[in-house]
């Protein structure tokens, strides 16, 4: 019994802490839309989530900080729009971002065309020209190339999902589409993805 | 999970990113902060506007780095000993370009960024362009510059200063300096596709310029170059985007101001008085600070203080430190302290600076200050 108490005391702890955290959050997001100092630490907050995510969809440190800044600045503009409550704020925040890469990527490929040097749905075979073995280093450049591949709502599953690790819920409010479609694309992101990751591995690529 | 997940999960796992770099993270909530509604902008390092000092305060030299880069491959350069084929072909590709587009990004050793997008035609002829719109127009050939700011709608025009001309002869020499080693580094993804890499390093240069080409098109993709700015600190160059032949309208090298914008000259006899009246003006400032040293010397035996904090006794506040011609810097002057036995034309005091430009005031022993036009005097004078 005793031990049952102690383990619904922890729970009410912890529970009463994140709802703290929470209120303070949620504080913290509503003074941001008018506060200079709250703003920056509601950015300090959550900057490193955003460029882990950016760096993650775009491979290429100099690319995700570009975008970092973009995000933020459409976050700054946009503030005062946002009436959800703090445990959306993320959610929120991972849309903006994946809007401002796929905007980003949109443009590369435009430019990339303009250029007449685009990489055109990119071949598989192309994979095993990095050569790519179980070097982690190698192993990145052929998940960047066949990602890339992808559409672009798959690249943002995968990423959500493998890479920030968020539940089909979290993934769902951050698209803001049902769970269910986010189950489907994600379905059929890593079939693809597999397929193509698997084409390397018949060319000599990774050996999962 | 299925099948297919756990195989991207496991391909997945452990795979190397990049980390958050501190220096950017704290840049970027500068420029936000000081971009956050309702703040009145203040003179800080962040919200004099970077474009602006670059280029009047430090003429050129950084906005140089980035036009030299790729200018100078595109201008020609002629390689011996270790080209491989596909260099040549690179920098044959590189030579037929009538025009020339790309980006870079300059990476300041304070974190700070600048995105600079540049077209190049004749090679006489550039235009560089900021995110926020700024422009600025160079015509070599007429030896003219042009800077648009659309958020004031002001026109600046002025005629080339000469450390300019310099720089773009620079760019011509470069098919005459074959002293460039060329040594393949491997393949690497740069954007959505494989680029191969070679790295380009001249006989007594530190820092090696990095090219990336499409091996398919033999063009280059991405260039990477660190390189010293004339106060010793360094400056990151990446450049990308880069496009040849582009079309390029005459109008987008049109050194008159556009409709609606006031047009004033850089070295117009009004800008002329601005500059007069600062230097003056730090002059006075500097005065006050030598006064109050000598009484410092007089009081301690002829000894000067240490460090010019050590004057708040005698009246120094934190506003008098601060250079009315760098309003960004808490101390706006450099202090050397002189041996007892200090001449009186021995400069204990001058302005802060980045890189040379006109000259500085500098304050000396007896507490008179004189303006110094040439970098090497001024060094000899603190010897």
């Amino acid at each position: 019994m005793a031990m049952i108490d102690v383990m619904c005391t922890t729970w009410m702890q912890r529970q009463a802490e994140m709802n703290n955290r929470e209120d303070e959050h949620g504080d913290l997001i509503q003074r941001a839309c008018r506060d200079r100092d709250a703003f920056g630490k509601l950015y300090l907050l959550h900057y490193e989530d955003v460029f882990h995510y950016c760096v993650r969809r775009l491979f290429d440190r100099h690319l995700a900080e570009d975008v970092t800044a973009i995000v933020f600045f459409k976050v700054m503009r946009n503030l005062s729009s946002f009436d959800g409550k703090a445990a959306g704020f993320r959610s929120w925040l991972f849309r903006i971002a994946t809007n401002a890469v796929n905007d980003h990527l949109r443009e590369a490929r435009r430019r990339a065309e303009g250029m007449q040097r685009v990489v055109r749905n990119t071949r598989v075979d192309e994979v095993d020209a990095v050569g790519a073995d179980e070097d982690p280093a190698e192993r990145k450049a052929v998940l960047q190339q066949a990602l890339l591949s992808l559409k672009s709502k798959y690249q943002t599953v995968i990423t959500l999902r493998f890479f920030e690790n968020m539940k089909l819920t979290e993934i769902a409010a951050c698209l803001g589409v049902n769970p269910s479609t986010v189950r489907t694309w994600l379905s059929r992101a890593t079939a693809k993805l597999r397929k193509k990751l698997s084409a390397g591995r018949n060319h000599g690529g990774y050996k999962p | 999970m299925n099948d297919d997940e756990k195989y991207i999960e496991e391909f997945v796992k452990d795979l190397p990113f990049e980390d958050v770099n501190v220096r950017h993270r704290d840049a970027l909530k500068a420029r936000l902060l000081d971009a956050f509604p309702g703040h009145r902008l203040q003179p800080t390092d962040h919200t004099v506007p970077l474009f602006w000092r670059t280029i009047m305060r430090t003429p050129i030299a950084k906005l140089a780095v980035a036009a030299a880069i790729v200018t100078a491959l595109w201008v020609g350069i002629r390689l011996t000993g270790h080209s491989s084929v596909a260099w040549a072909d690179i920098a044959r590709n590189i030579q037929n370009a009538r025009t020339l587009v790309y980006q870079t990004v300059l990476t300041f050793e304070n974190g700070q960024r600048q995105v600079l997008k540049a077209m190049v035609r004749d090679p006489d002829r550039t235009r560089i362009e900021l995110p926020d719109g700024r422009t600025w127009i160079v015509d070599r050939s007429r030896g003219q510059t042009l800077l648009l700011d659309p958020n004031g709608l002001q026109a600046l025009s002025s005629t080339t200063p000469q450390q300019m001309l310099n720089v773009y002869e620079m760019f011509r020499n470069f098919r005459n300096l074959p002293d460039f080693s060329v040594r393949r580094i491997g393949r690497r993804m740069v954007g959505t596709a494989v680029a191969e890499g070679f790295e380009l390093r001249k006989a007594g240069e530190d820092y090696p310029i990095t090219v990336w080409a499409d091996p398919q098109t033999s063009l280059p993709v991405r260039l990477e170059q660190t390189a010293k700015q004339p106060d010793g600190k360094l400056i990151q160059a990446v450049t990308t985007d880069i496009v040849f032949d582009a079309e390029l309208d005459d109008s987008l090298f049109n050194l008159e101001a556009p409709a609606g914008y006031t047009r004033r000259l850089a070295d117009g006899p009004a800008e002329r008085a601005s500059k007069l009246e600062l230097r003056v003006k730090t002059a006075r400032k500097m005065t006050e600070i030598l006064r109050m040293g000598l009484a410092y010397v007089q009081e301690h035996g002829g000894q000067w203080p240490d460090q010019l904090q050590d004057l708040a006794r005698y009246g120094l506040t934190d506003d008098a430190l601060v250079n009315p011609n760098r309003p960004n810097l808490k101390v706006g002057y450099v202090y050397r302290k002189p041996s007892t036995a200090a001449s009186p034309q021995q400069v204990v005091l001058y302005e802060a600076y980045d890189a040379w430009n006109e000259g500085v005031n500098a304050g000396c022993a007896d507490g008179h200050i004189e303006f110094i036009r040439n970098e090497s005097a001024l060094k000899e004078r603190l010897e």
